[in-house]
């Protein structure tokens, strides 16, 4: 009996402790555990990124990442597919590059006829930095998110921002088109809704959602984004200066924050919530000087890879010794 | 999902939002039994609002001829594959429970939203129609239906009253400003809105991102994509005129071009008050007595389950079984009345295109008996009474009678011919 | 069966000055459970159905009560999380007499914890992959040292290699992506989406894997009340992948990092099976740890997140293979004899 109410004290003993322990971090807003996502780092480039080649060179020396996608299937409409993207990301001269690559069949660059959806790709960030747990995941769903969507059919060269009808229908023929010169009869661009600005300057835009269904356009259009479709598989650049308005998400060196992907594919109507999504991974802005090589090792290298061995080769002989004395100790 | 009231269904249904009414709502009544398809209507609202580059193929009003016609190809009888597809055999409605609540009975099939719900889709069930689909907005026009079984030819006894079995009829279609929209329960940008001052259901210019959800989702296919705007485009109900901001009527709501260019004098648009998730009761109002109170009028494809707001007086030659598909059980009764006039009725009839302003309540003044035989086996009573409409400044906007004025020339034709010039 | 083999491996020890017996041990598992459960009920479920409540100042205020209580609970749950690790490296390393194993292992404890600590300050991904490593070995050794019994039934130790099983390939994606970042490779780990994907299907399988070892031989157990709440969970669950309905949302938290690749019903039968076999051993006086450690597992999810999930999974395997075992609940209910165990 009286070892019982021993232990009973002790449990209140310690659970007074982990209560309190508890109750003091989440007042400093402080989250005991740390994210164990995998990581894409965004290390400094010591050559400018272009832009508009999503296969420069410079890409070979940025680490990447394979993400998998999924249907997104949490809120309708519904859809998307399984799939992965690999995901680069490097930053030069205060700019940030993100880079997706992913196989799509077949390139869907336009809209313009009635049931023509574009491929689309999307990189999406907490507003607020998360802390070391993912901020969206397991956090405050009021915390607003910064999207940039990239979008084929917005693109220059593969299908103009601004589309002409002639252009999909070559032989139509219409006699006359009053008031043609007056904005108010193409309400949408005197709107200025975002999806047809004739001042764009590129195929990305900056988006702003606090939930589902609240996507809305940005005031700063401070992110440009350029795809090229080649042998079945898509290349998409986005860039934005690390620091931005205080709306958006910052990003400075050493930092991180959350990053999750889309992928929209237009050959299958997919467009809004039909999108294949990843989960929330980690992204880093590091410090480091992008050098990346693919397979060579050099002397820091062999260090590492000396090292790691040791310790899983440590590891290895510990399991099977613990392994030897357990089998003797049932023999 | 929410739980919402649908009094043309008599029942509680589901959809995407909560129940939510306006202070007024937009309605119209369309007579296709006057209709004479000369498309002044399409033409008014085309040469008002979708004359634009990217706008080539919009009309938001059309008329098309039934059974064969329609805007885009098929529209109706597509989804009503869809839903007998999802629930096969089992779109029928209880007209035992006819009443207050329930003027058409209860419908015990699926709505749209319920159709989707059961083949675990989202929303509503629909499709986004094709280029073709769009092309020959009057395909079919003045096509009759054929003799089943012996092609290129017709019934030898077609056109023989109550129903013809050589029979077409002009079926006149704009927006139905919806109560439960399916534009609004699709969009998942939440950039469609019914307006509460007047229930009229528009895109946000701005938010539209084109992914043409609601296109897939109107069961009426009246939302429809503008290629080089990159957003969807749809049906306004001529808003400006509605709030009486254009400077014709002098600041009373007007109706919309559609209407008041009818030349068939087919069209009656109007404003009803609504409270507490109904209409109000308001006899004197001629879109509530010929929708709620006559009940000569009927909403089209009630079992979408969108609850239209634009009715129609069916056209009383065609096969019943056909326009109960249509506009539901209450056919029957309706054409009954449209036949057999009430001699209110006969009065308030008078009012369909006789002023642009919208009329918002009417009052009648007794004539003398100008009919009194039996028509058919039944007592025809005829009255040339007086209606007079007042606008929405509680004016009085038209005065017409039963009997159509009737003016003689003087000189050398008097009395040899009408009209002449 | 597990319960004669592995008393040698009970809780019959002691640190000086501190008695920890067996009913102290179990309520503070059954802290770590609630808090678990709270944590995932207020900040990923209410979280995730949150994003679909337009923005109402109820719900807003709501939420951010949920975030608030749901962040303690989280924080209490890692606090219980790390103390029960540690008891529980510490009862692996007390107990093995092997100097090589015990000086190992003791190294392998001791990498995990200072990883976990050094991961919690700095953003160097070495840590993480100290860390990671380190976890990797420990639920290997605790699966490893199962096989290794010749008095262990087939069911479990089919369960234990698909458990074990899935979280190694989910480490493989996530150390080999750790590694190239670390060698600077800019190629793609080989085969890292492949392994991830092996590892779901091991998730699914450890389902039954999991049902065929311990739910099985006391499914009765469950009772009608247990079946018809797993029935409900699942035809919930199940519903909500019909329906356009924000319940999928309790989806997504069970699918926490699972990619639904394979056919839903499959995902399903999984879940149903896991859960019975949970409520299963939850009502059998003699399984709480077997309950706890599927529990916690689920809780841990296939993609652990961050640490503490981690942590959640070297415990949930630890209970699973008697590694952490709650000595007498099999039938005496005084406290455990309080000596260090006797060397043979």
């Amino acid at each position: 009996m009286e070892t019982l109410s021993n232990s009973k004290r002790i449990t209140f003993a310690i659970m007074g402790l982990v209560l309190t322990g508890a109750a003091a971090l989440t007042l400093f807003d402080l989250r005991l555990a740390s994210s164990q996502t995998v990581t894409l780092v965004a290390k400094r480039s010591e050559d400018p990124v272009a832009l508009d080649d999503p296969s420069d060179d410079v890409w070979n020396k940025a680490s990447r990442i394979q993400v998998v996608l999924s249907g997104q299937s949490t809120v309708p409409p519904r859809g998307g597919d399984d799939g992965t993207v690999t995901a680069g990301a490097l930053h030069h001269d205060g700019k940030l590059y993100i880079r997706m690559e992913w196989s799509d069949g077949s390139e869907d660059a336009s809209t313009g006829r009635q049931t023509e959806f574009s491929d689309g790709a999307a990189v999406q960030f907490p507003v607020e930095h998360g802390e070391s747990v993912p901020a969206f995941c397991m956090g405050n769903p009021e915390a607003p998110v910064n999207i940039w969507q990239w979008k084929a059919s917005r693109q220059a060269g593969t299908g103009a921002a601004v589309l002409d009808m002639q252009d999909v229908y070559p032989n139509m023929a219409v006699d006359t088109y009053p008031f043609e010169d007056e904005a108010e009869f193409y309400p949408a661009s005197a709107s200025g809704n975002i999806v047809v600005r004739e001042d764009r300057a590129s195929a990305a835009d900056n988006l702003l959602a606090g939930s589902f269904g609240t996507l809305t356009a940005a005031e700063d259009q401070t992110v440009a984004g350029t795809g090229v479709w080649e042998d079945g598989t898509w290349t998409v650049v986005f860039s934005r200066d690390l620091q931005a308005g205080e709306e958006y998400t910052q990003f400075s060196e050493g930092d991180s924050t959350n990053v999750a992907f889309a992928v929209w594919d237009g050959a299958k109507a997919q467009r809004d919530g039909i999108k294949s999504v990843s989960q929330f991974m980690t992204l880093e802005v590091s410090p480091d000087i992008a050098t990346g090589r693919a397979g060579r090792l050099s002397g820091k290298d062999a260090g590492l890879f000396v090292m790691v061995g040791l310790v899983v080769v440590a590891g290895l002989a510990t399991v099977g010794s613990y392994l030897l004395y357990t089998r003797r100790e049932t023999a | 999902m929410a739980k919402v009231r649908n009094w043309q269904l008599g029942r509680e249904m589901d959809y995407r939002l909560p129940e939510a009414h306006p202070d007024r709502q937009f309605v119209a009544v369309f007579n296709t039994n006057r209709c004479i398809a000369c498309q002044t209507c399409s033409f008014a609202c085309k040469s008002t609002w979708t004359f634009s580059r990217g706008q080539e193929f919009m009309w938001w009003n059309n008329v098309e001829t039934k059974p064969y016609g329609g805007y885009p190809h098929h529209w109706d009888v597509k989804l009503l594959q869809m839903l007998n597809d999802a629930n096969p055999g089992g779109q029928t409605w209880d007209t035992s429970t006819q009443g207050d609540d329930a003027p058409y009975g209860e419908f015990k099939g699926m709505t749209i939203f319920e159709a989707a719900a059961a083949e675990g889709k989202d929303n509503a069930i629909g499709y986004v129609p094709t280029e073709e689909d769009w092309t020959s907005p009057n395909l079919y026009e003045d096509t009759a239906k054929g003799n089943p079984g012996v092609p290129n030819e017709y019934h030898p006894e077609g056109a023989q009253l109550p129903e013809h079995d050589t029979w077409f009829f002009y079926l006149q279609r704009i927006c139905n400003h919806c109560t439960y929209p399916g534009c609004v329960s699709a969009c998942p940008r939440n950039a469609i809105y019914k307006r509460p001052e007047d229930g009229i259901v528009l895109i946000d210019q701005e938010r539209c991102r084109g992914y043409r959800k609601c296109v897939e989702q109107c069961p009426y296919k009246k939302s429809m994509y503008r290629p080089n705007q990159q957003v969807s485009e749809k049906c306004i109900a001529c808003y400006p005129r509605v709030e009486g901001s254009d400077p014709i009527t002098g600041g009373v709501p007007m109706e919309t071009r559609c209407v008041a260019t009818c030349v068939g004098k087919i069209r009656l648009q109007g404003l009803v008050d609504v409270a507490d998730g109904d209409w109000t009761e308001a006899p004197t109002n001629p879109l509530y007595f010929l929708i709620r109170k006559e009940q000569v009028a009927l909403p089209l494809y009630p079992q979408f389950g969108t609850e239209p707001n634009i009715f129609y007086i069916p056209p009383r030659w065609v096969p019943r079984p056909y326009l109960r598909q249509l506009f539901g059980p209450g056919v029957d009764a309706a054409i009954e009345r449209y036949d057999n006039p009430s001699r209110e009725l006969q009065a308030v009839l008078q009012l369909f295109r006789a002023t642009q302003k919208i009329i918002f309540r009417y009052e009648i003044e007794e004539g003398e008996e100008l009919l009194d035989e039996e028509i058919n086996g039944r007592r025809v009573q005829i009255f040339n009474d007086t209606i007079v409409g007042f606008d929405g400044a509680g004016n009085e906007a038209v005065r017409v009678s039963v009997e159509e004025p009737f003016h003689v020339r003087n000189g050398e034709f008097a009395g040899q011919y009408q009209n002449s010039i | 069966m597990l319960d004669p083999a592995i008393s040698q491996m009970s809780v019959n020890w002691q640190l000086p000055r501190l008695r920890v017996n067996a009913t102290l041990l179990r309520q503070v598992v059954q802290g770590l459970i609630v808090a678990a459960l709270v944590e995932i009920a207020l900040l990923r479920l209410a979280t995730r159905i949150g994003v679909h409540i337009p923005r109402s100042e109820l719900a807003s205020d709501g939420l951010q009560v949920a975030s608030f209580v749901g962040s303690f609970a989280f924080n209490s749950a890692s606090i219980l999380a790390i103390g029960l690790t540690v008891l529980l490296l510490t009862l692996m390393t007390t107990q093995v007499r092997d100097t090589v194993a015990r000086v190992g292992l003791a190294v392998i404890s001791a990498a995990l914890m200072v990883s976990l600590s050094m991961s919690l300050v700095t953003g160097t991904a070495v840590w993480d992959g100290v860390f990671g490593i380190a976890a990797t070995l420990l639920v290997l050794m605790l699966g490893v040292t199962l096989m290794a019994r010749k008095d262990v039934s087939a069911g479990p130790r089919a369960a234990i290699a698909l458990v074990v099983g899935a979280y190694v390939c989910y480490q493989y994606y996530s150390l080999s992506h750790i590694a190239y970042r670390l060698l600077d490779y800019t190629a793609l780990p080989p085969l890292g989406i492949d392994v991830l994907r092996w590892g779901e299907v091991l998730v699914v399988l450890a389902g039954v894997g999991v049902f065929w070892a311990w739910g099985l031989p006391r499914w009765r157990r469950a009772g009608r009340l247990g079946i018809a709440a797993v029935a409900g969970i699942v035809v919930v669950v199940g519903l909500s992948s019909l329906t356009p309905s924000s319940t999928t949302s309790i989806l997504a938290l069970w699918t926490t990092g699972m990619s639904f690749f394979l056919p839903s019903p499959v995902y399903l039968l999984a879940l149903a099976l896991y859960l019975v076999t949970i409520v299963a051993c939850f009502r059998d006086e003699d399984a709480f740890g077997l309950g706890a450690g599927l529990l916690l597992l689920l809780v841990a999810g296939y993609m652990p997140e961050a640490t503490y999930h981690h942590l959640l999974v070297i415990l949930g395997v630890g209970f699973l293979t008697g590694a952490f075992r709650i000595a007498e609940e099999a039938s005496d209910r005084t406290p455990a004899t309080i000596s260090v165990h006797s060397r043979r």
